[in-house]
């Protein structure tokens, strides 16, 4: 909620408390402990040479390593409409603000790092283009499984798993002494997401599904071939050599997301293979 | 070129190492009738 205040805000709430000192002094106390338990999850940090190209090998193997259960084989081969309407209230937490914590990275950022980043974010904003802006597409799969398309209007059925990954990029993006670590989780997202998307195409077309609701993942299969050899090489890779000291921030990043996606992924697949809901449990049927 | 862009916004094709081909700039992709194929805006991963 604190980081939402920099966002969307809250309909009742006065736009001004976005700057209260006393909220600020909070968010900075919560920060602390939510950074330390996010080093602690992504673990040893490896040494990387501050080159381009051995930067984005090291993220690329990062992702190709990525351990974690396959959400993605489960809706592909094995997703219920019910389920995926979860597996969409899950990710609408995210991908109905898709890009915007990103965002704060691009005026920290100089040279080819900053170009790389612009060029990643303009595409995820559809190129000006409202129909084709990610978080638009996105909405529109919501409305297409009969969901609401509202952001946050499934806020209580998120789990803290889920929460900590989205409230994860606010920090990385908000904070300038951690920029490394922004441009390595949207490295690590980008390089984990083309052939996730492709199988969530499959297991919504297995349910009967069609563009437009299909059009989100479809979109992203393309655009994250391409965002991922950009941020790894020009966004990381630029910015490991403009700044080498911001290597192993870099790999924080990427680390830590590849770290907190696995624990949610864990939750969402144990809860769905088990024949249980993967929301937050008391929040009431919303499916 | 370092950052894989044309200044001239031709087509310009950027060679990712063990990776795909970066097109950017105008460009029009056919299939093997020679009939456009509708590619998304912004660079496509070859």
């Amino acid at each position: 909620m604190l980081y939402e205040l920099h966002h969307r805000g809250f309909a009742e709430v006065d736009d001004r408390w976005e700057w209260d000192p006393g909220l600020i002094s909070l968010r900075a106390r919560i920060e602390e402990d939510f950074e330390q338990a996010l080093r602690d999850v992504a673990g040893p940090l490896p040494s990387v040479e501050p080159m381009s190209s051995e930067v984005a090998q090291a993220l690329f193997e990062l992702a190709a390593d990525d351990a974690g259960p396959s959400v993605s084989k489960f809706i592909q081969r094995q997703v219920d409409a019910a389920q995926a309407r979860e597996f969409l209230i899950l990710k609408s937490i995210y991908q109905l603000k898709e890009a915007d914590p990103h965002t704060w990275a691009i005026p920290k950022l100089e040279g080819r790092a900053k170009a790389a980043m612009v060029e990643i974010q303009a595409d995820e904003y559809g190129n000006g283009h409202l129909p084709r802006m990610h978080s638009e597409l996105f909405r529109q799969t919501m409305r297409g499984l009969g969901l609401r398309d509202d952001f946050g209007a499934y806020i209580d059925s998120i789990p803290a798993v889920t929460l900590a990954a989205v409230n994860m990029i606010s920090l990385f993006g908000m904070h300038r002494r951690l920029r490394g670590a922004i441009t390595g989780h949207l490295a690590l997202y980008e390089m984990t997401s083309s052939i996730p998307q492709a199988a969530y195409a499959r297991g919504f077309r297995r349910l009967g599904y069609e563009s437009p609701v299909t059009d989100y993942f479809d979109e992203h299969v393309e655009a994250d071939a391409v965002h991922e050899q950009i941020a790894g090489r020009d966004l990381d890779g630029g910015l490991a050599e403009d700044e080498p000291d911001l290597v192993p921030d870099i790999i924080l990043g990427a680390q830590a997301a590849a770290a907190v996606d696995a624990l949610a992924g864990a939750k969402y697949s144990d809860a769905w293979e088990a024949g249980r809901s993967a929301l937050h449990a008391g929040a009431g049927a919303v499916v | 070129m370092i950052d894989g862009h044309s200044a001239s916004g031709a087509a310009m094709i950027t060679v990712c190492p063990q990776g795909p081909l970066l097109l950017r700039g105008d460009f029009e992709i056919v299939d093997a009738e020679g009939q456009s194929i509708d590619a998304r805006q912004g660079p496509v991963a070859l």
